[in-house]
Order: C-alpha cells, then structure tokens, then sequence
C-alpha cells in the first residue's frame, strides 16, 4: 500500500472532483425543475401561416375567403379549477353547463380536448380577457384556419365548400382543391394558395336567382334549375340550382339541398330537344324547312302496328304542318316524321356530335354523363321517340352547351366555369379562353333553326310566345316532359318536367339562357307557360347589362310618354330619377325604401341607367346602374 | 474507540460475521432496484392509461435473481478470484470478439450474444472482468507502480476491450473504461505525471472531438480552426509547428534542464495524441454518432432528429417541478415523447413523476453507493480489493454522471443504463455483481 500521507491527499482530490460532479447536477436539477414553467407544457400547435386561396366570380368579387378563427381547446394537467371553468366557458360559449362540467372534472378523460371548433371573434375575445384575467387554467385559444362564403348562399353550388380542416368537399373547392390549397407546410415562410375567378357573375347570379326564386315559390316545383351562358365564349355567368345551401353553415342542409342538379341530375328533356333533332335532320338533308307533314291521326306507321306499339300523338290536332309549324306547335308527329328522313347512325352521330351521352368536362363533382343508347339498343320506337327528347337523358349543362351550335354558326363550344387562376402573388396562371370543340351544323342550319325558333316566340299560337319583348328578337323552344315513376318503369301521369332553352338576341346570340322546373305543382305546367315569361324578365334585366341594344322596348317606352300625359301627376318617387353622375352612396339613397331593388357594375359614378330617367317605377322593378 | 474496537473484537476469526455486512449499501441499492421496476411500470403505460408493456415482470425476476446473485458473491473470498481474473478476462474478450462477428444488432450497435430471446450483452460483463485483472495486475506490479512499463500495460489491458466494444459500436460503454483505468491507477498510487497525461488527452480528446463535430454538424459558419482537422493546408504546418515545438522544448530540457521545458513538451504531446485520437476518432465513428455526442451543446440545431432525445427529455425533468406530476401521472413519457424511455431514459420520467424532491432522494441514494465505495476502497484489508472497489466507484459513478447528466442536458448522449434503475438484465446483473464483490471486500476488511 502506498503511503497514509499520499493516500488521503488522493482521496482528497478524488473526494473534490467527485463533489464537484454532485454540484453541477444538482445545481442543473435545480435550474430546471423549480423555475416555475412559463409557458403549458403540452404538445406545441404552432403552424406556419398559411392560407388557402380565395374563390371569386368574374368581377374579382370574393365568394370564399380564408378566415383566422379560435377553436377553444382544454390541455387537462393545467386545468385547476374545472367547476369554474366549466360555468364560465359555458356562459361564453353558450354550450350545456352540465356536460361541459362532465368533461372538464373527468380526470379519466383525454388530457387534450377540443371543447368548440372556430368559435366566434367575439367568443374568442372574450375568452382571451378571462384568459389575461388568469382564470380559465388550462383552457386554450388554438388559431385555426377557418372558410367563410360572404355571399352566402349566392353560387353555393359551383363555390361548394370546405371541412373543418379547410379541405373542400364539394363544388370548385373540392374540384380545385389541390390548387386552393396552400403550399407544403413545413417551411417558415407563409405559404398561400392560388386565386380562383370563376366565370360567374354575381350581379348576373343575383338577378337571375332573384327571379327564379319567385317562380320557385310560385309553382313549388321539386327542383328548380337555371344557367344563363356567354353564348360567344362558353362562359357560365349564373348557375342555380334550387333547393340551395349556405356553405358557411352546409351541416344545416340536406344532402337534396346541397345537390348539384344542373351537373348531376339526368332527366328526359321532351320537346327542347326537338331543336338538336330537326338541326340534325337538317343537316342531314332529310328535310327542308318546307317540308309539310300531316300530323292527323298522330304518327303510327306500318311497322308500328305490326308490331303492336303505341302511335305518337300530339295534344291537339293541328293538321297539316310546315317545320315551322311542328315547331310552332312543337308538334311530336311531324317530328317523329321528320325523323323517318334519316339513318338511325346518323342521327346518333348528330347526337354525339352535339355532345349529348357524355359529361361536359366542367370542374365539379359527379358530372353526369346523361343517358344516350348506342344504336345497336334501339328499338324500333327509339328513333321517333328520341327526336321528341323521350327515351333520352340529359344534364341541363349538356343542353346549355349544345346550345352553343345555334349561337356560333354550327361550331360547339367547350362550357366554362372557371375564368382565370392566378398565383398569390397575382401572377396569372391559367386562364380560360373560347375553346371551339367541333363543328356540328354548317352556318347555314344554324342559323335556319335560331330563325326558327325566333319564329316560335313571335307566332302567336307558339309555345314560347310569352317571352316576346318586342322589337327584341328571342330565340326560344319549350319542353313540358312526363317524368318516369322509378318503381313502375311508367309516365307518371300528373308529374312533368318543365323547360324553356332561350337565345338571345337572334342575329347574333349574346346569351343562352336554360330554365328547368321539376314537377312544378298547380295547374300549370307547360314549360311555355311557365318558363317563357321567366326568360323575359331575364332577358329585359340582362341585355342592358351586357349592353345588348333592346332596341324600343314597348312596355317602357309607352309608358314613359303615357306619364308625362297622365292627368295625376305622379310622387316624384314613382318616377325614375337621373342617376347619371351620382355615386354609389347617392344613388342608392334612392333605392332605401326596398320599393325598388338595384343591380350595380363597376365602381365611380354613374354613366349608364335603365330604364332611362323620367320612367314610372313599378313595382319590383330592379333598375340597373353603371358606373365607370 | 468503543465500537471500533467491538468490530475488531468481532471480526477477528475468520469465519464470515454478518456484522461485517454493509447494510446501508445493500439497502440502499435494493431501494434502487425497487424504483427503478416502479418507473419501469411507468413507462410502460401509454396515453390511455393501459400497460402495454412487460418489461417490469422481467426487471422483477432480473431483481430478484440480481440480489440473490449479489449475496452468494459476497460470501466468497474476493482473494481467489485473483487466480482466475487473467482467464475470465480472456474469456470475456474471446467473447466481445465473438459478438462482433457473430452478435445481433439492436439499436445500430453488434452488442448482444444469445441463443433465442436469452441473450446477454458481454460488453457489461466485460467491465466487471477488466476491473478484476486490471486489480490483480497492479496488485502484482506494487513495487513499480510508478513504472512508464506498469502504466502502459495497465492501458492495454483496459484498452483491449474497450477497443473491441468501440467497433460494434458502443461509445457510451466503451467510455465506461477511462474511469476505471484512471480511478484504478490513482488508487494504486501511479506517478501523477502518467495519469495527469492520460486525463489530459482524455481532457483534450473530448474538446478536439465537440470542437470539429460542432464545427461539422452545428455550426452556422464555419470556423477557420476547424481546417486543422480536414485541411491538408493547414493540418501539415500545425503539426509540423508542434513537432518542433515539443523538439525544441526536448533540447531545452537536455541542455538548460529546466522543468518549464518538460511542461511544454508534456502539454504539447497531449495535444498530438488527442489530434491524433480525434482524427482517429472521425474516422471509426459514424456520423450519427458524432452528432449525438455534440448536440447537446445546442440541441435546437436538429429539433426532430439527434436533438429530440435532449429536448424531450429536458422537457420531461423540468415538466417535473418541485413535488412532480404523481405515479403513472407523467405526460411526456405517456405520450411516447421520450424514446428508450425505460431504459436510458428512465431518469426522465422519473424526475417528471417525482419531481425535484423525488431527484434529490435518488441522488443521495446513490451518493450513498460512492460514499460506502470509497469507504470500502478505504478501509479494504489489501491492496488488490481497494483497487476492485476503486474500479467499481469509477465505473458505477461515470454511469450516474453520464446518464443523469445527458436526461438533463449537460451531457452528450452516450446510451448508458443508469445502473440499478434502468431496464436491464445485463446491466443489472452486472451491478449487483460489483455490489456483492465490495461487500466481500468490506466483509474480509479486517481479517488476518
């Protein structure tokens, strides 16, 4: 052994190293566990700013937008007084008292709960003030992510909507999901996604919905459908679709409701269709526009009765009929005649071409691809029988964008429904010009059957002749259609699908304008009868808009001169003033008593009204502004 | 002295006296072992509130089988282990050598040996068989001690296994011999120069290593000193400048004779040594490793990789407080946060669940263990039971320091048990070995 004095100088040495080791840790013990915690020690939910890119309709007008709101979250180990916690989160929140206290003193429970989703700016605010108050330990305000749909119901269908995690689960943010979204999270940077302009016009959207939903409530229809369409460019400026939904409450509604008929609903579209069949028959060669049929006795030709089937009738007699005639009357023996003129290939063919049995390709959910047998299927009846728009199925966005044939001389346009996309920082993207997908009709044939159906409008037996404004040429055809009963495979006898397809103005079709009532009840149902009035009033409220001469327009116009010579002077408020030059603050002054409504574009003062000043206002009226 | 000379009365026939036992040292790692099955529980409960994990049934038999273990070794005379410790020492490098070529990998590193699920990991034994013939060799070269001969051989045989649990790798248990070289070698009075030298490059090594690692891993810019690691422009003048240096300082020494020179020639060599270690070093450690070693200094460097251990378990301990979260009642460790949570990291959860007067109860029962050491180490009858006593204090201190210390950040992670709480057949074993081996030594203290 080494000798005592050098022993205990080493076990000194070791002694002091050792203690110095047993310091340090200590001291390290004490500087971690009792300095009081600053911050809840809970898992972190820091995310990095992002944002997903907003929708909007043509103008630049938000129809969804990213919003910040708190969801209200409870981290267990930090609650210390769950009795009042629970009374005061109840009492701001305006949750039940009594589960809330269930929650917050279940010991057992998750130590991390959510308590409310996104609640209010103002809950939050007032949460935040207990919160700075030092009460409410444990309780936490999570910033979230939220979605908000300022015009609210307007458009819900093509906007669609979001889940609660800012994912979309219908319309153009489900569709578009992808390009909405923000960038890869995970950087430090904020990340946004890009902007999306839909081809929508509120003021159109608005106008036309306003419109509609009279009728809707007029004739109490099952649904009720309307697309109006740049004709010229395949843009859809207004897309309803009744029942609608509020997406910033789209919990509220069922499934009905949020249903994107115009896209997902098939359906017979009867005697509209009897335009694409003529055209086709037209085309073909197998008529001429002055061909005369006679439709006495209906259309039951010998292979008809040969083999037992139905004869094709029409509701009245009408004797013998040019083209002109069957469509006048919309006469289904002249055109089940008519059809005879050509091979059942071909006229497939013509079909196809128009676009019919195949999904228009617009960015929504669940397009429908309609319902177009090969002709290998048909039957006999098949031919007659698809010329009327029977035994045919159809979306309404398939028959608005075959409609484009007629409005730019026989070449079909591709639908849009989607402007532009731009990135956040306002770079564009994509934007989505006129895109020509075939040529289906030469010029000419076009042109005979926009005639034509302008001839429909202004004969006095036609079926659309209450869409006539004078002096203003409209295109118009109408369609009433038996609706199947699915469990007998038969016509209900009481239930039709009403329709009326407008073009307008004839010369040079600006717009297409597509209404559809299902199963309207009363006793009108003729889609004429109902439906041509409602293209009127969209056709005199819109061709201002889109600065379409409405070139004398009687109604107005007489009754402009018939006030300045009316023996009782009227209010100076029943008169139409001069907006011109005024601002928006002052003209709307005007519109204050709701006794008028207004539709407003562009911004500044105004240069451009209508009805012109000096008008009487009736009732209801929707006067239009322009301001530059 | 009333009591000392009751327990030299008392001791003075050969036969074994159960008042020779330490009681205060078997109790207090039986305590231990008792917390650490506790803890072990612990971790293994999830969020839910639900134990999915056995590992406390097998720490318990491991326990049992430990202290039953502890006890028959302590009735053996620790003198006749001499005879043997060169051939259990080869045995157990035999062994380390087979499980580098034949063992199976856990965690990254060719440590265990084993047939079926029974599998034993020789690198924890190996330690308990190096302090026993490192013991015997200075025993037996006592008369030069202070020999350069003695010192080296003491290094290789410290340096054989230590080098051989490096390449399966490791680290942490290969670092595990420094101490009980260096506690063994001062207590058997080596010349100060030799061990001052080896503390130095031990010293210098770990600096050389945290200063290129920090360079390499952490750093936002780059230090123009970490070139003389990876620069050949640089690395050949500076080891050029300290060979003539140390060159110089040699001439100095022969021709004025002045002990200023021996110090510059002695600190300057250290620093070659440990460059050359360090160098060394880069080359047989892997990157990963690296990193853990240094990410302690800033463990917000790599937040979600070689920092999380650090953050979580730091998070963990503080999360503690003054009186902790209660049993079963800690978040980190429930939610998974920590990772080997039952093993390296049973600290952790520990301190969360008992908080800071929970830690100073642990800590005084160990200090307990190292004051009892060293008193062995002290009071032991001969010069080769102070040295395996010496040893074990070494190894079962560096074992509490560098786990407790890397839970709570001021240690790089190494991946050593805490011995007697972590989960552990091994390490446990191995622990009640040493106990029972200085509890034959305290026992036979005063014997003839």
């Amino acid at each position: 052994m080494i000798n005592a004095e050098v022993r205990d100088k080493r076990f000194r040495i070791f002694f002091i190293a050792i203690s110095c080791f047993a310091l340090i840790i200590l001291s390290r013990y004490a500087l971690l566990m009792l300095k009081p915690s600053p911050s809840p020690v809970g898992p972190d939910l820091v995310l990095p700013e992002a944002a997903r890119g907003p929708i909007l309709d043509k103008n630049g007008n938000l129809l969804a937008v990213q919003t910040q709101l708190y969801s209200v979250s409870l981290w267990r180990p930090d609650l210390t007084d769950p009795q009042g916690s629970a009374e005061l989160l109840a009492r701001v929140l305006g949750l039940e008292e009594d589960s809330l206290r269930a929650l917050l003193t279940n010991e057992r429970g998750s130590n991390f709960v959510w308590i409310k989703r996104q609640v209010s700016p103002a809950e939050s605010k007032d949460l935040e003030a207990l919160m700075q108050g030092g009460r409410l330990k444990g309780i936490r305000l999570e910033p979230e992510p939220g979605r908000h749909y300022p015009q609210k119901s307007l458009a819900s269908h093509v906007v669609g909507y979001v889940g609660t995690d800012n994912v979309g689960l219908d319309g153009i943010e489900y569709t578009l999901n992808d390009i909405l979204s923000p960038t890869l999270i995970g950087e430090d940077s904020p990340t946004y996604g890009n902007r999306v302009y839909l081809t929508v016009d509120i003021n159109v959207q608005n106008r036309v919905e306003t419109i509609l939903k009279r009728a809707y409530e007029e004739y109490q229809p099952d649904n009720m459908m309307a697309i109006v369409m740049e004709a010229k460019t395949g843009d859809i400026a207004a897309y309803l679709s009744l029942p609608q939904f509020d997406p910033n409450h789209f919990q509220d509604y069922s499934a009905a409701q949020r249903k994107n008929q115009l896209a997902q609903m098939a359906y017979e579209p009867g005697s509209v269709f009897k335009i694409f069949s003529l055209s086709s028959f037209l085309e073909l060669g197998g008529i001429t526009p002055d061909v005369s049929y006679d439709t006495t006795g209906g259309f039951n030709p010998d292979y008809f009765q040969k083999y037992d089937i139905a004869p094709i009738t029409d509701l009245g007699n009408y004797g013998v009929l040019d083209l002109q005639g069957v469509l006048n009357h919309s006469s289904n023996v002249g055109t089940a005649y008519a059809s005879e003129t050509v091979e059942t290939k071909e006229y497939y063919a013509m079909l196809r071409s128009f676009g019919f049995g195949k999904s228009t390709g617009l960015p929504l959910p669940g397009e429908s691809n309609g319902l177009l047998k090969e002709p290998e299927q048909w039957s006999l009846r098949s031919k007659p029988t698809i010329s009327i728009g029977q035994e045919v199925g159809v979306s309404a966005l398939q028959m608005v964008t075959a409609a484009t044939v007629f409005a730019n001389g026989g070449v079909l346009l591709k639908p849009h429904i989607i402007k532009k996309i731009e990135s956040p920082e306002g770079e564009l993207i994509k934007e989505y010009d006129r895109e020509v997908v075939r040529e289906v009709l030469s010029p000419e044939t076009a042109k005979t059957m926009l005639e034509m159906m302008r001839g429909i409008v202004d004969s006095p037996v036609g079926t659309t002749r209450r869409a006539r404004i004078d002096d203003f040429p409209i295109s118009a055809k109408s369609g009433t259609a038996q609706i199947t009963n699915l469990e007998t495979g038969k016509y209900y006898p009481d239930r039709f699908t009403a329709s009326v397809l407008a073009l307008f103005p004839t010369e040079d079709p600006q717009l297409i304008v597509y209404i559809v009532l299902k199963n309207p009840r009363g006793d009108i149902y003729y889609g004429g009868t109902i439906g041509s009035p409602l293209v009127k009033e969209i056709a005199r409220d819109l061709a201002p808009y889109y600065h379409i001469p409405l070139i004398g327009n009687e109604v107005y116009e007489t009754d402009g001169r018939v006030t300045l010579t009316q023996p009782r002077s009227p209010e100076p408020s029943d008169i139409i003033p001069d907006f011109t030059g005024m601002s928006k603050r002052e003209a709307l002054r005007f519109f204050a008593d709701g006794r008028a409504g207004v539709t407003m574009k562009g911004e500044g003062r105004v240069i451009f009204q209508f009805p012109r000043a000096g008008m009487p206002l009736q009732e209801n009226q929707i006067i239009f502004l322009e301001f530059e | 002295m009333p009591l000392k000379d009751l327990l030299k009365k008392g001791s003075k026939s050969r036969r074994f006296s159960i008042m020779g036992y330490d009681f205060v040292l078997i109790l207090t790692v039986i305590m231990l072992t008792v917390i650490g099955i506790l803890f072990i529980y612990s971790s293994g409960i999830t969020s839910l509130g639900k134990n999915v994990s056995n590992e406390y049934i097998k720490q318990i038999l491991w326990g049992v089988t430990g202290i039953i273990l502890m006890f028959v070794i302590s009735f053996f005379d620790y003198r006749r282990i001499k005879l043997v410790s060169l051939y259990i020492y080869l045995a157990f490098v035999f062994l380390l050598l087979v499980t580098f070529l034949f063992g199976s990998v856990v965690n990254g590193a060719r440590s265990w040996l084993g047939i079926g699920s029974l599998g034993i990991q020789p690198s924890e034994f190996s330690k308990i068989a190096t302090i026993i013939f490192l013991a015997s060799y200075l025993e037996d070269n006592s008369k030069d001690i202070e020999a350069f001969r003695v010192f080296a051989g003491s290094c290789l045989i410290v340096g054989i296994p230590a080098a051989l649990i490096l390449i399966q790798p490791d680290l942490g248990t290969t670092l595990v011999f420094f101490p009980i070289l260096i506690a063994a070698l001062f207590t058997a009075g080596a010349d100060m120069r030799y061990l001052g030298f080896l503390f130095l490059i031990v010293i210098l090594t770990g600096i050389f290593t945290m200063f290129y690692a920090w360079d390499l891993y952490l750093s936002d810019n780059f230090i123009v000193l970490g070139r003389i690691f990876s620069d050949r422009q640089v690395m050949i003048p500076f080891l050029a400048g300290i060979g003539i240096l140390i060159f110089l300082a040699g001439l100095g020494l022969i021709i004025y004779r002045k002990q200023i020179f021996f110090w510059i020639a002695y600190f300057w060599s250290g620093v070659l040594v440990s460059y050359g270690i360090t160098l060394g070093a880069f080359k047989v450690l892997k990157g990963y490793q690296l990193m853990r070693l240094v990410v302690f200094l800033n463990p917000q460097v790599d937040p979600r990789g070689a920092g999380w251990n650090i953050i979580q378990s730091v998070t963990a301990v503080g999360s503690g407080g003054i009186s902790g979260k209660g049993f079963l009642a800690g978040t980190q460790s429930h939610y998974r946060f920590l990772p080997q949570q039952s093993t390296d990291f049973i600290f952790s959860i520990f301190a969360e669940e008992s908080g800071f007067l929970g830690t100073v109860v642990l800590f005084i029962l160990f200090s307990l263990i190292i004051i009892r050491g060293l008193y062995i180490v002290y009071t032991a009858k001969d010069r080769f039971g102070a040295l395996i006593s010496a040893g074990i204090v070494g190894m079962i201190s560096f074992h509490i320091i560098e786990n407790i210390g890397m839970a709570i950040g001021i240690m790089p992670i190494t991946g050593i048990p805490l011995l007697f709480l972590s989960y552990g057949g091994s390490s446990l074993w191995t622990a009640f070995i040493s106990i029972g081996i200085m509890l034959s030594i305290h026992q036979k203290r005063y014997r003839d």
